[in-house]
């Protein structure tokens, strides 16, 4: 049975290769993981010779390397659909054998290979003689099984609260979070990095856990306590037993449970009845007001915001830290006005195949002209205020208040820009974004990041060409005449406000002619 | 110039010929796949037309091509005595669309996706937000007005997406597959929906791939089978005396396949 199983898997992963995209991300996964496993083993090799630290560092490895499993498949990328149970709900199969063969399964592919052979220099790194060389394969099998059985039972309890679209949505904001707050502590531990302390006193902490139990294990039979290191291990395989029992009870519940939450009743209408009466007329209005309730209530737009308020805020903060350039320095906010305004750079994909709704009611260019204006109006209503908390925050910390009002103004100009390019990029090379995953067995990868990556980086680029004029405007105000000053800025934002319109304009002439195109674009690989 | 709120007037006046839908030699190719191959179709106005068909038979690019969603490789198309392409926007404000796989506004309520679609067809608001109301009424939405489409069952979407359909009171309605997931009681409110509408002279183009549903529903059929139009008229003329389904076999030739090998299969087997 279990045999099935990994064939299975085996059989899945050749045929998914067949797609293209599917191949390049499993081309670029093999490439990095024999780039990195030489580095890898060499830097565990090079703690052989220092006994202690291998042991700390061996430690903090194996937990952040679980942490990893448990993270990425979740949060960011959804683990591989080839082995989701709900597919076997039919089968006549017992939980115990269905975890047995799933189990096995999900060895068999890139992740659990690359994992293994990232963490096999540590056989030599945590070892001293034969003996221990022992200990220390076993502990890297356990913590590969660790891996690999945490994820796949972490997934299968969450599936239950996945399956809800409430907890999908959820879902998608929570991998936004742990991916930005990744990069915080990656830029935390680079202040502190170097420091082996910190690191001592972090492995004595997380040693205690399964993960940390298999490496310490090696550590005490390279020091020749071998009871201590056969206990280790057999902590380290109590848990690997327990999460499995515990995935088949999940499993079991999983298969048998639906969701619910859709059957929940609707919202009173009261609360959003503002929203009713402030409806502005005509086309551009309705666009702006459905715009406003999609950033609010779709999950894909909400973590696009929280991504670009944490990349493009914090981004900010540390260069004025660094850079110390005084009140000159709150200008930065004009990088993150490009950076929110990339949210503009694919404003029908993520609309995706509901565009037709759009298509269907296209009489001439100016109502797609119009319906650039509103999803426009829309962003702009949102990224202004966050641009002008920014530069205030970034200006009370540079000293002076009062000198957030010129790189606020500015930065508005770059918004405006963003959204000319983004209108153009829009109709250019529009790509569907997947709506947030039925479950968290399907992955999201469509194959596109690839075009996803150069709309982003070709919009950026543009819209910081467009934006050089704007250099001069800092300039000018130096000659210290503050009538100049304020037209200059008044100027800018004029500039930024034809280069929309100018954007618009463009983006309604060049899709008139091919709505047809453009929708067959749009509902290309929908299903994700 | 009528306009997408245009009223109710017969559909006579456009075409000379009292034609809803004109098709003459229709082509669409995917790649080395020929999806529709060069058809003819007509539907006279005020009829309630069933595009029937197996799936696969280019149903779907047909429909898309008839209402200015697909580009077609050859071939000419009017709807209400205007031509669809190569400008479709005229044709787009006369008819009402129901697409495959009903990609709506989910994230939106009922109410609030009826609203948007009818200020995109520039439609008065007021009128807008009248019409919506008696639409979720009629299609027995009215408690889920204020619920996301997203969390609606497939016969609410299909409702729903009727209903947006039908808000800017097109003078031709193409369904596709409108009846496919939906439930018997949700079924019937369309039919019954669907059935005023072309009482007023307006006409209704649905494909299917059920027979039986046709037949009850239509007193126009054209049948597709691969990628052709195998025949087409009044529902009795293609019915020729016997149950479309039957007539349906016979025209394109199938064989009773219906099993020779299995003998194994049933539990009187050994």
């Amino acid at each position: 049975m279990v045999g099935i199983f990994v064939r299975l898997k085996l059989r899945l992963l050749a045929n998914g290769l067949q797609d293209t995209a599917r191949l390049v991300g499993f081309a670029v996964g093999a490439a990095f993981t024999l780039a990195m496993t030489p580095l890898a083993t060499i830097g565990w090799l090079e703690l052989r010779d220092h006994p202690e630290l291998a042991a700390d560092v061996g430690v903090v490895v194996f937990t952040a390397v679980t942490l990893a499993w448990i993270i990425f498949p979740l949060g960011l990328f959804g683990t591989d659909d080839t082995l989701d149970p709900a597919r076997f709900a039919a089968l006549p199969l017992r939980p115990r054998t269905l975890v047995t063969g799933l189990y096995v399964g999900a060895f068999a592919g890139l992740a659990p290979l690359a994992t293994t052979a990232l963490l096999a220099g540590s056989v030599f790194g945590l070892s001293t003689g034969p003996g221990s060389m022992v200990i220390a394969l076993l502990a890297l099998a356990l913590e590969v099984a660790l891996c690999v059985a945490v994820s796949r039972a972490l997934a299968s309890a969450l599936s239950g609260v996945l399956r809800s679209r409430r907890g999908r949505d959820l879902a998608v904001l929570v991998g936004v979070l742990i991916g930005g707050s990744g990069q915080l502590v990656m830029l935390g531990t680079a202040y502190v990095s170097g420091s082996a302390d910190l690191v001592h006193s972090t492995a004595s902490v997380l040693r205690w856990a399964p993960p940390g139990m298999a490496a310490w294990a090696a550590a005490d039979a390279a020091a020749g306590h071998y009871l201590l290191a056969i206990a280790g291990l057999a902590g380290a395989a109590l848990a690997v037993a327990l999460l499995l029992l515990w995935w088949g009870r999940t499993l079991t519940g999983a298969m048998v449970t639906t969701d619910a939450s859709t059957a929940r009743a609707a919202r009173p209408a009261g609360r959003r009845a503002w929203l009713q009466r402030m409806h502005p007329g005509g086309r551009a209005g309705a666009v702006a007001v459905r715009e406003l309730r999609y950033n609010w209530r779709e999950p894909r737009r909400r973590s696009a915001w929280v991504a670009a308020v944490l990349f493009g805020g914090i981004g900010p903060f540390l260069l004025l830290r660094q850079d110390g350039a005084g009140a000159s320095g709150v200008y930065v906010v004009c990088l993150t006005a490009g950076i929110i305004g990339l949210q503009a750079a694919n404003q029908l994909g993520i609309d995706g195949p509901a565009t037709w709704m759009h298509v269907a009611t296209w009489r001439d260019p100016r109502d797609i002209r119009a319906d650039f204006a509103g999803r426009n109006l829309a962003l702009a209503l949102i990224g202004a205020p966050i641009l002008l908390v920014i530069a205030v925050v970034l200006a009370v910390i540079a000293g002076s208040a009062g000198s957030a009002l010129e790189p606020f103004a500015l930065a508005c100009a770059v918004l405006g820009i963003a959204f000319g390019v983004g209108n153009v990029a829009s109709v250019l090379a529009p790509f569907p974004v997947p709506e947030s995953t039925t479950n968290v067995f399907s992955g999201g990868n469509t194959g596109q990041g690839c075009l996803a990556g150069v709309v982003v980086i070709g919009s950026l680029a543009s819209t910081w060409l467009l934006s050089l004029p704007l250099l001069a405007a800092p300039l000018l105000t130096r000659l210290d005449r503050p009538v100049m000053a304020a037209s200059v800025y008044l100027g800018g934002i004029g500039y930024g406000l034809v280069m929309a319109w100018l954007g618009r304009y463009l983006a309604g002439a060049m899709v008139y002619g091919r709505q047809p195109e453009l929708l067959g674009l749009l509902t290309r690989r929908e299903a994700g | 110039m009528s306009t997408a709120n245009g009223s109710n007037q017969p559909a006579t006046g456009a075409d000379p010929d009292g034609l809803a839908v004109r098709v003459r030699g229709l082509w669409k190719r995917f790649g080395a796949q020929v999806a529709v191959a060069g058809i003819d179709l007509d539907v006279p106005a005020g009829r309630f037309c069933g595009l029937v068909g197996p799936n696969g038979a280019g149903k779907t690019t047909a429909l898309s091509m008839i209402t200015g969603l697909l580009r077609p490789d050859a071939g000419t198309i009017e709807v209400i005595g205007r031509p669809t392409w190569p400008d479709p926007a005229a044709v787009k404000a006369e008819v009402g669309v129901l697409p495959e796989g009903l990609r709506l506004f989910e994230r939106l309520s009922g109410l609030e996706l009826l609203g948007y679609v009818g200020r995109l067809r520039r439609l008065p608001a007021a009128e807008v937000d009248r019409r919506a109301v008696q639409l979720l009424e009629v299609f027995d939405l009215d408690s889920a007005a204020n619920k996301l489409v997203v969390d609606y069952s497939t016969g609410m979407r299909k409702k729903v997406g009727l209903a947006a359909a039908l808000l800017h009171n097109p003078r031709a309605l193409f369904l596709d597959e409108p009846f496919e997931g939906v439930d018997p009681i949700s079924a019937s409110v369309i039919r019954d929906v669907l059935t005023r509408y072309t009482r007023s002279g307006s006409t209704v183009v649905f494909s299917s791939h059920v027979m039986e549903l046709v037949e009850r529903l239509c007193d126009w059929v054209a049948v597709m089978h691969r990628g052709q139009i195998v025949a087409q008229g009044p529902l009795e003329s293609v019915q020729a005396g016997q149950p479309l389904e039957q007539a349906f076999l016979s025209i394109v030739g199938a064989g009773d396949r219906g099993g020779d090998g299995l003998t194994w299969l049933g539990s009187s087997s050994g």
